[in-house]
């Protein structure tokens, strides 16, 4: 577990996170203290005609930190967890990848985002890829159940890491992989930051 | 060069993220 502030707990962090991404889901063109949409999409690696194939509307609120679903080697016919699905860009790269006789599980637990996830997925008329709210540390599927899972940064926001490494061993079949995209520290955090809950965003 | 912050109130030090992340992959035991 990450060390909080004292007057900042765990679930305050979530609270947050959930609220903020719900603000990117709902009006991705607002402006935050992270970058959000196509632009940022392209300069973290995402070939344009890969975006050009996918809704727009779930492009414009990718709010990722990398492409990882190049690195996952995915086959036709394996199922997949995008966990963090956020509007659902992964999800369909993914599924463009997985086929029909496969499937890919969108998970987020910012209800807007799910939202935004389902329209894109109804608009691209793709097969065997779906989104659900939920918890990525209680994922609503049984042991054993995937192949590969994707997660476009989610771990650098939850402050709890271990339970959400747990919860991905869980659900990966023996033999399944994690392919997860993050940010990172090159030097210790200053002091004066890491202190409030907008430092989090940062 | 691609304007990455087009839009936002230009308050986070992403600006300078120039190694497009890291990616990690791990693999669960065959037998585990």
């Amino acid at each position: 577990m990450v060390r909080l502030p004292e007057d900042l707990s765990a679930d305050d962090v979530l609270a947050a996170v959930r609220e903020r991404y719900n603000r990117v889901g709902a009006a991705p063109d607002q402006g935050y203290t992270f970058p959000v949409g196509r632009a940022f999409a392209e300069a973290v690696g995402y070939p344009p005609e890969v975006l050009d194939a996918l809704p727009a509307d779930a492009v414009a609120a990718f709010a990722g930190v990398a492409c990882p679903v190049p690195y996952a080697a995915l086959q036709p016919g394996e199922i997949v967890i995008d966990l963090g699905c956020g509007a659902g860009m992964d999800s369909l790269y993914a599924a463009r990848v997985t086929g029909p006789a496969g499937c890919v599980l969108g998970i987020d637990f910012a209800p807007a985002m799910v939202e935004r996830a389902r329209r894109a997925i109804a608009e691209s008329r793709l097969p065997a890829v779906e989104a659900r709210p939920a918890d990525a540390s209680v994922l609503p599927v049984a042991d054993a159940f995937a192949d590969a899972v994707i997660v476009n940064g989610i771990f650098n926001l939850n402050p709890d890491k271990r339970a959400l490494m747990a919860e991905v061993y869980r659900v990966l079949k023996p033999g399944g992989r994690l392919v997860a995209a993050e940010i990172a520290l090159t030097a210790p955090l200053p002091p004066e930051e890491g202190q409030t809950l907008e430092d989090w965003f940062r | 060069m691609v304007d990455v912050f087009s839009g936002s109130p230009h308050e986070s030090d992403a600006h300078e993220f120039e190694t497009r992340g890291v990616t990690f992959r791990a693999r669960k035991p065959a037998h585990a």
